[in-house]
């Protein structure tokens, strides 16, 4: 027994008056605020609670007001039976009064309605055992083909309950739910897509008080947002998350999301670009934003990290507009002119633009994985020039061809397509590692990958120029 | 779970009890206001709050605090989050009851700040202003 347990025991001795009324008061506390966490659960308004039992909103405010107390079993009933739950009246112990109050936790108050009852289906199904991950399955297809799937119930998984075979040491439960549900699977995913955008739409101060373990929570509904993306609901959604913690950053200096849900966000951000609304985001993270000069200041008021999150964001743009690679090439443009003009251009400098712009050039290189990748941010430096805009100067073309020298295969793969273009890219990379050389030089300092040699510079150089044998 | 401490105005005054003697509070208001705050105890500050049984105060006491029972009176016992661990302790700060929307006594807000900066001054300086909350 808890000291707790004990004080409320010899408190309730006190006299029948002060205990009948301290029991009056908790029941009518546990009955106000179980009506309105499951309205809640259920993400129904007041006035939307209040159409359903034939009421209005007004009477559900004064049925969730602990003080109000008079609840007939006739509106408990109709309420019960909105929820999909069923009614107990019963009369108890005061023992039990004890344990009810010592264990009070809202988490602890909502119910599963008979649609989404798991141990109810547990039971049903119990005929044909099933491995945990078909179980898992079944339970979320159950939950997609809802009319309205309980956001309640996705939060729970979100914070790894009530998943089936579920071990926290091995996955984490948005991981656990990727493996589980088959990408074929579209309805689903299109429910869960929908699911997820609901909750960020909604305020968590709304439902903070149904969460076991918010961070666990936040954690993986962004990790879920950010592999279910891109799509325009849920890019919605976070758009309406970005905008809660802006206004609240303006007001408080705080997001309210905690550096982790903060990081979550800016991600979840990067991988969910249906359109290119946060382009400016990730430019003003390339361009610096109040004091350019200083390289270590975080890229954005409250989400987190520098100039590198401004490249992933560029990269997460839809691949579908037109100037996806001139927007990267463009950035990569800003970010050698940012270093260039607050004094970083001196080989002795740190940071110095070459290495800088060389990682952000391996993160492009590394987020497509693929030659191509390097071929298309070429093209788009050169159509950069002739829109009139400021183009690559030396660096950024360094930076572009040692990226292509250090990854294996990549040299000959890029140096392909028609004669010109062929001969084009050849001398894009001679030059360029012709100047990484001289660099290096200038350094005298290890490079962090291979070093550029003179046969690199005169491998391609040939490709460019062809050496005639001697006669 | 959170831990409550009642303030002190003076050795072995404590500042509830003797608002409590003073107002004369009944068997079914004590009987309330325990049960208001078993429940902050158990369920935490950020909960009590989202349940709508905590509320802050007007004007410029932002770190003052009001529970909220509703009883055969309005009582309003002000609290404080702080001085010590911000998430785990709440300090009664004093008492207060609410008719027509106006508080009794009237300075009942700016009366718990004044506890309350008095409480973080004695803190910083050794002294311990608070006792752990004595059942009403």
């Amino acid at each position: 027994m808890s000291d707790f347990e004990r004080k409320l025991a010899k408190d309730l001795s006190r006299g029948k008056e002060y205990r009948e009324t301290y029991a009056e008061a908790f029941a009518s506390e546990y009955t106000a605020t179980q009506i309105q966490l499951q309205r809640k659960q259920r993400g129904w308004t007041q006035d939307e609670l209040g159409r359903r039992i034939g009421s209005n909103q007004g009477r559900i405010s004064v049925y969730e007001d602990e003080d109000y107390g008079k609840w007939s079993l006739d509106t408990l009933r109709k309420l019960a039976s909105e929820f999909g739950l069923w009614l107990k009246v019963s009369f108890e112990a005061y023992s039990t009064l004890i344990h009810e109050v010592g264990h009070f936790a809202p988490a602890n108050l909502v119910r599963s309605s008979f649609e989404q009852d798991a141990e109810l289906r547990q039971w049903l199904e119990e005929d044909t055992p099933d491995r945990p991950d078909a179980k898992l399955r079944r339970m979320v297809e159950r939950w997609a083909a809802a009319p309205e799937p309980d956001l309640h119930l996705l939060a729970t998984w979100l914070q790894g309950f009530s998943l089936p075979g579920f071990n926290e040491r091995e996955w984490t439960p948005a991981q656990y739910l990727l493996d589980t549900i088959p990408e074929s699977d579209e309805k689903v995913w299109a429910r869960l897509a929908g699911g997820v955008a609901s909750i960020f739409r909604r305020d968590e101060e709304e439902y903070a008080a149904l969460l076991r373990s918010p961070v666990t929570f936040r954690d993986n509904l962004f990790a879920l947002a950010r592999s279910i993306g891109p799509l325009p609901v849920i890019q919605d959604g976070l758009q309406a998350v970005y905008d809660r913690a802006m206004h609240r950053f303006e007001h408080t200096g705080m997001t309210g999301l905690g550096y982790e849900g903060d990081t979550g966000l800016l991600d979840a951000m990067i991988h969910n670009q249906a359109d290119d609304r946060w382009k400016p985001i990730w430019f003003a993270y390339l361009r610096g934003r109040n004091r350019p000069e200083d390289f270590t200041e975080p890229g954005h008021p409250f989400l987190p990290g520098a100039w590198l999150n401004g490249m992933r964001g560029l990269l997460g743009l839809p691949k579908g507009e037109n100037d996806y690679w001139l927007d990267i090439a463009k950035g990569i443009g800003d970010l050698e002119r940012r270093f260039l003009l607050y004094g970083k251009g001196a080989a002795g400098s740190e940071p110095n633009v070459l290495d800088e712009v060389e990682r952000a050039v391996a993160v492009v290189y590394d987020w497509w994985g693929q030659p191509s990748a390097a071929q298309d941010l070429m093209r788009a430096s050169v159509d950069l020039m002739k829109t009139g805009g400021a183009g690559w100067s030396m660096h950024a073309l360094a930076a572009w061809a040692y990226g292509v020298r250090q990854r294996a295969g990549w040299s000959e793969a890029v140096c392909t397509g028609g004669d010109v273009e062929q001969r084009s890219f050849a001398n894009s990379i001679a030059g360029g590692l012709q100047w990484y050389r001289g660099w290096q030089d200038a350094r005298h300092r290890a490079p962090r990958g291979p070093e550029v040699t003179p046969e690199d510079i005169e491998s391609f150089s040939k490709k460019v120029i062809p050496i005639r044998p001697a006669a | 779970m959170l831990l409550l401490w009642d303030y002190l105005h003076g050795p072995g005054r404590n500042e509830m009890q003797e608002w409590a003697e003073g107002e004369r509070l009944g068997i079914r208001e004590r009987a309330q206001l325990n049960q208001k705050l078993d429940l902050l105890e158990r369920v935490g500050f950020d909960t009590a709050w989202s349940l709508g049984f905590v509320a802050g105060t007007a004007g410029d006491h932002s770190h003052v605090y009001k529970l909220i029972v509703k009883s055969q009176r309005m009582l309003r016992p002000m609290f404080c989050r702080w001085p010590v661990r911000m998430r785990d302790e709440v300090t009664l700060l004093c008492g207060a009851i609410e008719k027509d929307f106006k508080l009794h006594p009237a300075n009942a807000a700016s009366r718990a700040e004044e506890h309350r900066k008095q409480l973080v001054c004695d803190i910083s300086s050794g002294q311990e202003r608070r006792v752990p909350h004595e059942r009403f």
